[in-house]
């Protein structure tokens, strides 16, 4: 197992992919945080010059950077026949599993770090301190790490039982894609009002009170509320929009880190069981 | 070239990817039409281009991996043959399958139709399809000259996420108004003033006119006021009592997918035919 982390992490290093995926986090963080240093120049006293909502905002977008580095990076280990050459130096396919999966939640964990700490770094002499309070930045971070390990684990499964490079790329994407809708979909079904009421008219010049509010149709309750609100903090889509763009901590916060390591558990045991019941070709 | 075109449509009819795709575009559709409020929502036109990128860089992708553009450069085929054909049969592909969409949507939509005078649902059609014809072009070209499969797979779907964030881009660019409202108060909370700030960020002259021919070129910023003109037949009096005079400019998009469709075709047949098949 030794050295098969090893030679991994050196291919990991060697390889482009890696630096572009740092490239593109590292960018992205550094364009997000500009355009909030210029909006606070333009619109003074417009609440625009604090970093708040920034430094986790990324994670909305970060399954598409894991379901491409891990389609390309596991994907080019398979078509090259690297695991059915380790397979022949004696090693095990879960030892092959496990490697994947480690080094690539290294990978995809740094490509985060990288995200924060150039948002933290630009936004210290461009912007003002945080309004938020440490605590929640804190929690958040760590559950942030705990949701990159559930998405890498999760895209690492999906990787490691398709056999077609082609086809894990495009299903990872999809994977990755539908994810993000799927969370965006739920949090706004959780997000819908109870009551609905009409705006204010004016009838010949005269102000009319709204009527008066109505039970919204669309408004989860129940059991259905419950089924959603679980999807939502399980799934990594909707724990990305609960840290990246909520701005608070949600009660129960604890339960973020939990699902995360309950999905990194049973994709990790499926993926590996799945893998050792394939015919490497 | 009718040889590669034949050759072509038994290769992909044989293939059960397109089943899947015509039968994704299908539900796609069904949703679109079941979730239709005053409009549909782009985010089923984004979901249908997706499975365009993936139909597109995978069959492609399996003729640079299998040496088929290979072995027709040496059945004597030019590789300007191979380019058009590639692209002929793509387009053909994508618009049945926008089509399977449009019967999936229209009729479960028909509330949200219906109001919207006829010549106007032509015109909204034929320029859903010269979208469609520049998307299957910016596609066909990406896979073209990327010869890794999964590669091009990857930078298709990243091709119209980025697509789409570019629009939303330039029409918040676009839609930002040139003033905001400060109000003022005072020690004891009371309403003191109301002050009109101009916006620095609000684009004007020259570069809101290049945004604004940007926004129609790239077929997702175009998606915006073709949607917007379905629900403009929708909204009540009061929220209709606006300038409709920007609906005239819906005429011109499919003049604008014609030119970018042009354009990539000729870059993507230009270094095509450069290229050397491996």
């Amino acid at each position: 197992m030794k050295n098969l982390l090893s030679a991994t992490f050196a291919r990991l290093f060697k390889g482009k992919l890696f630096w572009i995926g740092m490239l593109a986090m590292g960018g992205l963080g550094a364009v997000a945080t500009i355009a909030r240093a210029r909006d606070a120049y333009v619109l003074q006293d417009m609440g625009y010059d604090t970093p708040d909502g920034l430094l986790f905002i990324g994670l909305t977008y970060f399954l598409i950077t894991v379901a491409a580095f891990d389609g390309l990076f596991i994907g080019a280990e398979h078509a090259d026949g690297t695991w059915r050459n380790k397979l022949i130096v004696g090693q095990g396919k879960v030892q092959i599993y496990l490697t994947y999966l480690i080094v690539t939640t290294a990978a995809t964990m740094l490509m985060h770090l990288v995200y924060i700490g150039v948002v933290l770094g630009l936004s210290a002499p461009l912007l003002n301190p945080f309004l938020t309070p440490i605590k929640v930045n804190v929690v958040f971070f760590f559950c942030s790490l705990a949701t990159v390990v559930a998405m890498n684990a999760l895209m690492v499964t999906l990787c490691m039982l398709i056999q077609n490079r082609a086809v894990v790329a495009v299903g990872a994407m999809l994977l990755a894609i539908g994810l993000m809708m799927g969370g965006m979909a739920i949090y706004q079904m959780l997000s819908a009002p109870e009551f609905l009421s009409g705006p204010a008219t004016v009838v010949n010049g005269v102000l009319m009170p709204s009527p008066e509010p109505v039970p919204n149709p669309k408004y989860l309750t129940g059991t259905k509320r419950a089924f959603f609100q679980f999807l939502h903090e399980f799934l990594p889509g909707g724990q990305a929009i609960t840290i990246g763009m909520t701005g608070e901590l949600p009660a129960n916060v604890w339960r973020l880190p939990v699902f995360s390591a309950l999905l990194t558990l049973l994709s990790t045991l499926g993926g590996a069981w799945g893998f050792c019941r394939r015919d490497l070709k | 070239m009718s040889n590669l075109l034949r050759a072509g449509l038994a290769r992909y009819l044989k293939n059960p990817l397109t089943a899947l795709v015509a039968v994704a575009s299908l539900v796609i559709g069904l949703l679109g039409g079941r979730n239709a409020v005053y409009t549909i929502d782009d985010v089923y036109l984004i979901a249908l281009f997706i499975a365009f990128a993936a139909f597109i860089s995978l069959f492609v992708g399996r003729e640079h991996g299998e040496g088929g553009f290979r072995n027709k450069a040496i059945k004597g085929y030019t590789k300007g043959q191979i380019f058009f054909s590639e692209w002929l049969l793509h387009t053909a592909f994508c618009l049945a399958i926008l089509l399977l969409f449009l019967a999936g949507f229209a009729p479960l939509a028909h509330e949200v139709l219906s109001p919207v005078p006829g010549s106007m649902l032509l015109l909204i059609a034929f320029c859903l399809v010269m979208m469609t014809v520049a998307v299957v072009t910016l596609l066909c070209v990406l896979s073209m000259l990327v010869s890794s499969r999964a590669v091009s797979a990857i930078l298709s779907v990243l091709l119209v996420i980025g697509l789409l964030f570019a629009s939303y881009a330039i029409d918040a660019a676009l839609t930002r108004p040139q003033y905001y409202l400060v109000e003022h108060y005072n020690e004891a909370g009371e309403f003191v003033s109301l002050q009109k700030i101009e916006d620095p960020r609000y684009v004007d002259g020259a570069a809101r006119t290049l945004l604004t021919h940007l926004s129609y070129t790239l077929p997702l910023g175009q998606s915006e006021p073709l949607l917007e003109s379905i629900a403009i037949w929708n909204y009540s009096n009061a929220e209709a009592d606006h300038d409709f005079s920007w609906l005239k400019s819906i005429k011109f998009l499919p003049l604008y997918s014609l030119g970018l469709t042009a354009i990539f075709g000729a870059i993507g047949y230009t270094v095509f035919r450069r290229r050397d098949l491996k």
